[in-house]
Protein backbone atom coordinates (compact mmCIF):
# COMPACT_ATOMS: atom_id res chain seq x y z
CA UNK A 1 0.00 0.00 0.00
CA UNK A 2 1.67 3.08 -1.46
CA UNK A 3 1.33 6.76 -0.61
CA UNK A 4 -0.65 8.86 -2.95
CA UNK A 5 -2.50 5.48 -4.10
CA UNK A 6 -4.95 5.92 -6.83
CA UNK A 7 -4.73 10.17 -6.62
CA UNK A 8 -4.90 9.95 -10.36
CA UNK A 9 -8.50 8.86 -9.88
CA UNK A 10 -9.44 11.65 -7.02
CA UNK A 11 -8.99 14.23 -9.57
CA UNK A 12 -11.81 13.08 -11.83
CA UNK A 13 -14.21 11.45 -8.57
CA UNK A 14 -17.00 14.01 -9.35
CA UNK A 15 -17.19 13.72 -12.91
CA UNK A 16 -16.53 9.82 -12.22
CA UNK A 17 -19.93 10.29 -10.35
CA UNK A 18 -21.74 12.64 -13.09
CA UNK A 19 -21.09 10.49 -15.83
CA UNK A 20 -21.89 6.84 -13.82
CA UNK A 21 -25.84 8.24 -12.98
CA UNK A 22 -26.21 9.91 -16.11
CA UNK A 23 -25.20 6.70 -18.23
CA UNK A 24 -27.49 5.04 -15.77
CA UNK A 25 -30.46 6.35 -16.53
CA UNK A 26 -29.82 6.12 -20.02
CA UNK A 27 -29.20 2.18 -19.92
CA UNK A 28 -32.84 2.10 -18.70
CA UNK A 29 -34.50 2.89 -22.04
CA UNK A 30 -31.79 1.04 -23.80
CA UNK A 31 -32.06 -1.94 -22.02
CA UNK A 32 -35.42 -2.05 -22.56
CA UNK A 33 -34.20 -1.76 -26.55
CA UNK A 34 -31.72 -4.53 -25.38
CA UNK A 35 -34.44 -6.66 -24.46
CA UNK A 36 -36.62 -6.34 -27.37
CA UNK A 37 -33.89 -7.65 -29.56
CA UNK A 38 -32.90 -10.75 -26.96
CA UNK A 39 -37.10 -11.28 -27.16
CA UNK A 40 -36.89 -11.17 -30.78
CA UNK A 41 -33.93 -12.33 -32.12
CA UNK A 42 -33.75 -15.73 -31.61
CA UNK A 43 -36.88 -16.65 -34.07
CA UNK A 44 -35.29 -14.91 -36.88
CA UNK A 45 -33.51 -15.98 -39.57
CA UNK A 46 -29.55 -14.17 -40.46
CA UNK A 47 -31.08 -12.27 -43.49
CA UNK A 48 -34.10 -10.98 -41.35
CA UNK A 49 -32.03 -9.85 -38.41
CA UNK A 50 -29.30 -7.84 -41.12
CA UNK A 51 -32.40 -6.30 -42.48
CA UNK A 52 -33.44 -5.32 -38.88
CA UNK A 53 -30.03 -3.87 -37.93
CA UNK A 54 -30.06 -2.02 -41.16
CA UNK A 55 -32.97 0.55 -39.96
CA UNK A 56 -31.02 3.33 -39.42
CA UNK A 57 -32.79 3.86 -35.95
CA UNK A 58 -32.04 0.21 -34.62
CA UNK A 59 -28.64 1.23 -35.88
CA UNK A 60 -28.37 4.90 -33.88
CA UNK A 61 -29.56 2.76 -31.31
CA UNK A 62 -27.15 -0.08 -31.04
CA UNK A 63 -24.32 2.27 -31.62
CA UNK A 64 -25.86 3.96 -28.77
CA UNK A 65 -26.49 0.92 -26.62
CA UNK A 66 -22.83 -0.47 -26.77
CA UNK A 67 -21.13 3.67 -26.02
CA UNK A 68 -23.43 3.56 -23.32
CA UNK A 69 -22.98 0.18 -21.63
CA UNK A 70 -19.55 0.46 -21.92
CA UNK A 71 -18.77 3.76 -20.76
CA UNK A 72 -21.62 2.47 -17.29
CA UNK A 73 -19.46 -0.91 -16.81
CA UNK A 74 -16.23 0.71 -17.29
CA UNK A 75 -16.45 3.08 -14.79
CA UNK A 76 -17.96 0.42 -12.60
CA UNK A 77 -15.32 -2.25 -12.67
CA UNK A 78 -12.79 1.29 -11.69
CA UNK A 79 -14.71 1.51 -8.73
CA UNK A 80 -14.54 -2.14 -7.76
CA UNK A 81 -10.66 -2.36 -8.89
CA UNK A 82 -10.19 1.19 -6.51
CA UNK A 83 -12.32 -1.27 -3.92
CA UNK A 84 -10.29 -4.35 -4.04
CA UNK A 85 -6.68 -3.61 -5.68
CA UNK A 86 -4.26 -2.18 -3.06
CA UNK A 87 -0.80 -2.75 -4.94
CA UNK A 88 -0.30 0.66 -7.09
CA UNK A 89 1.30 -1.65 -9.86
CA UNK A 90 -1.33 -4.37 -10.00
CA UNK A 91 -3.48 -1.17 -9.72
CA UNK A 92 -2.37 0.36 -12.85
CA UNK A 93 -2.19 -3.19 -14.79
CA UNK A 94 -5.92 -3.62 -13.81
CA UNK A 95 -6.86 -0.27 -14.64
CA UNK A 96 -5.30 -0.55 -17.95
CA UNK A 97 -7.14 -3.84 -18.94
CA UNK A 98 -10.42 -2.75 -18.01
CA UNK A 99 -9.83 0.60 -20.44
CA UNK A 100 -8.56 -1.74 -22.75
CA UNK A 101 -11.39 -4.08 -22.83
CA UNK A 102 -14.33 -1.28 -23.07
CA UNK A 103 -12.26 -0.08 -25.98
CA UNK A 104 -12.01 -2.86 -27.93
CA UNK A 105 -16.19 -3.35 -27.41
CA UNK A 106 -16.73 -0.35 -28.61
CA UNK A 107 -14.29 0.03 -31.29
CA UNK A 108 -14.82 -3.71 -32.32
CA UNK A 109 -18.76 -3.36 -31.88
CA UNK A 110 -19.11 -0.11 -33.62
CA UNK A 111 -16.86 -1.45 -36.70
CA UNK A 112 -19.07 -4.59 -36.58
CA UNK A 113 -22.45 -2.36 -36.60
CA UNK A 114 -20.87 -0.35 -39.26
CA UNK A 115 -19.87 -3.13 -41.45
CA UNK A 116 -23.24 -4.95 -41.31
CA UNK A 117 -25.43 -1.54 -41.76
CA UNK A 118 -23.45 -1.30 -45.49
CA UNK A 119 -23.71 -5.19 -46.25
CA UNK A 120 -26.13 -5.84 -49.86
CA UNK B 1 -2.10 2.91 3.79
CA UNK B 2 -4.20 6.16 2.66
CA UNK B 3 -7.11 3.95 1.52
CA UNK B 4 -9.82 3.58 4.18
CA UNK B 5 -10.25 -0.73 4.54
CA UNK B 6 -13.77 -2.29 4.55
CA UNK B 7 -13.45 -4.42 7.71
CA UNK B 8 -13.65 -8.18 7.29
CA UNK B 9 -17.32 -8.82 5.66
CA UNK B 10 -17.26 -12.05 8.57
CA UNK B 11 -17.67 -9.70 11.46
CA UNK B 12 -21.51 -7.99 9.79
CA UNK B 13 -24.75 -9.62 11.03
CA UNK B 14 -25.99 -11.01 7.48
CA UNK B 15 -28.43 -8.69 6.22
CA UNK B 16 -30.38 -8.33 3.22
CA UNK B 17 -29.82 -4.90 2.00
CA UNK B 18 -25.27 -6.01 2.19
CA UNK B 19 -26.47 -9.01 0.46
CA UNK B 20 -27.89 -7.13 -2.82
CA UNK B 21 -25.10 -4.53 -2.14
CA UNK B 22 -22.91 -7.53 -3.09
CA UNK B 23 -25.47 -8.70 -5.51
CA UNK B 24 -25.02 -5.33 -7.41
CA UNK B 25 -21.37 -5.79 -8.14
CA UNK B 26 -21.74 -9.39 -8.96
CA UNK B 27 -24.60 -8.60 -11.66
CA UNK B 28 -22.75 -5.77 -12.55
CA UNK B 29 -19.48 -7.37 -13.04
CA UNK B 30 -21.11 -10.38 -15.04
CA UNK B 31 -22.82 -7.90 -17.46
CA UNK B 32 -19.46 -6.76 -18.03
CA UNK B 33 -18.53 -10.23 -19.54
CA UNK B 34 -22.26 -10.15 -21.47
CA UNK B 35 -20.88 -7.09 -23.26
CA UNK B 36 -18.07 -9.23 -24.94
CA UNK B 37 -21.15 -11.51 -26.01
CA UNK B 38 -23.12 -8.40 -27.25
CA UNK B 39 -19.18 -8.12 -28.88
CA UNK B 40 -19.57 -11.42 -30.11
CA UNK B 41 -22.67 -11.70 -31.51
CA UNK B 42 -21.96 -8.21 -33.58
CA UNK B 43 -18.75 -9.83 -35.20
CA UNK B 44 -20.34 -12.84 -36.19
CA UNK B 45 -23.14 -10.78 -37.57
CA UNK B 46 -20.84 -8.62 -39.76
CA UNK B 47 -18.64 -12.01 -40.98
CA UNK B 48 -21.63 -13.61 -42.58
CA UNK B 49 -24.67 -16.09 -41.90
CA UNK B 50 -22.07 -19.36 -41.42
CA UNK B 51 -20.82 -17.25 -38.30
CA UNK B 52 -23.92 -16.17 -36.81
CA UNK B 53 -25.02 -19.83 -36.98
CA UNK B 54 -22.80 -21.22 -34.92
CA UNK B 55 -22.98 -18.58 -32.32
CA UNK B 56 -26.85 -19.58 -32.69
CA UNK B 57 -26.15 -22.90 -31.79
CA UNK B 58 -23.90 -22.56 -29.31
CA UNK B 59 -26.16 -19.67 -27.71
CA UNK B 60 -29.50 -22.62 -28.49
CA UNK B 61 -27.63 -25.03 -25.80
CA UNK B 62 -28.60 -25.58 -22.61
CA UNK B 63 -25.69 -23.88 -21.08
CA UNK B 64 -26.48 -21.04 -24.03
CA UNK B 65 -29.94 -20.88 -22.47
CA UNK B 66 -28.64 -20.67 -18.68
CA UNK B 67 -26.19 -18.04 -19.81
CA UNK B 68 -28.99 -16.10 -21.76
CA UNK B 69 -31.58 -16.31 -19.30
CA UNK B 70 -28.60 -15.36 -16.34
CA UNK B 71 -27.79 -12.37 -18.29
CA UNK B 72 -31.67 -11.51 -18.50
CA UNK B 73 -31.96 -11.69 -14.23
CA UNK B 74 -28.31 -9.45 -14.15
CA UNK B 75 -30.06 -6.64 -16.31
CA UNK B 76 -33.13 -6.67 -14.22
CA UNK B 77 -31.81 -6.68 -10.97
CA UNK B 78 -28.91 -4.39 -11.68
CA UNK B 79 -31.66 -2.24 -13.14
CA UNK B 80 -33.88 -2.13 -9.73
CA UNK B 81 -30.64 -1.88 -7.88
CA UNK B 82 -29.31 1.37 -9.41
CA UNK B 83 -32.99 2.82 -9.30
CA UNK B 84 -32.84 2.17 -5.85
CA UNK B 85 -29.20 4.39 -5.78
CA UNK B 86 -30.89 6.54 -7.88
CA UNK B 87 -33.58 7.43 -5.03
CA UNK B 88 -30.54 6.97 -2.36
CA UNK B 89 -28.97 10.20 -4.29
CA UNK B 90 -32.00 12.39 -4.25
CA UNK B 91 -31.45 11.82 -0.83
CA UNK B 92 -34.77 9.21 -0.04
CA UNK B 93 -35.38 6.45 1.58
CA UNK B 94 -32.55 6.42 4.02
CA UNK B 95 -34.54 5.12 7.29
CA UNK B 96 -34.51 1.61 7.80
CA UNK B 97 -37.73 -0.17 6.95
CA UNK B 98 -37.38 1.60 3.31
CA UNK B 99 -33.79 0.28 2.77
CA UNK B 100 -34.72 -3.66 3.71
CA UNK B 101 -37.93 -2.56 1.80
CA UNK B 102 -36.17 -1.50 -1.62
CA UNK B 103 -33.52 -4.45 -1.10
CA UNK B 104 -36.27 -6.94 -0.62
CA UNK B 105 -38.32 -5.48 -3.98
CA UNK B 106 -35.18 -5.09 -6.11
CA UNK B 107 -34.46 -8.90 -5.00
CA UNK B 108 -38.16 -10.36 -5.86
CA UNK B 109 -38.95 -7.54 -8.57
CA UNK B 110 -35.47 -8.97 -10.24
CA UNK B 111 -36.65 -12.45 -10.68
CA UNK B 112 -40.46 -11.64 -11.20
CA UNK B 113 -39.35 -9.71 -14.49
CA UNK B 114 -36.81 -12.48 -15.31
CA UNK B 115 -40.09 -14.97 -14.81
CA UNK B 116 -42.51 -12.66 -17.02
CA UNK B 117 -39.88 -12.24 -19.66
CA UNK B 118 -39.14 -15.69 -20.38
CA UNK B 119 -42.94 -16.98 -19.89
CA UNK B 120 -43.77 -14.68 -22.04
CA UNK B 121 -41.18 -15.00 -24.75
CA UNK B 122 -42.09 -19.36 -24.83
CA UNK B 123 -45.69 -18.43 -25.16
CA UNK B 124 -45.02 -16.02 -28.34
CA UNK B 125 -42.00 -18.00 -29.47
CA UNK B 126 -42.20 -21.06 -28.64
CA UNK B 127 -39.83 -23.47 -26.67
CA UNK B 128 -37.72 -24.10 -29.71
Amino acid sequence: MNKGLNSWNHKHATRHFIVQRITAILNIPLSIFLLYLIFNLPTMTYNNIIDLFQKPLVTILTIFLILNFSFHMKLGMQTVIEDYVHDKKNFKIASLLNNLVASIVIIGSTYSIVVIFLMD
Amino acid sequence: MNNPISPHLSIYKFKINMMMSIAHRITGGAMYFAMLLLFIFLLALSFGGGFYNVFSILLSTWIGNFILVGITWALFHHMLGGIRHIIWDNVKGFDLNTIDLLASASLIGGIILTILFWVSYIIFNGLF
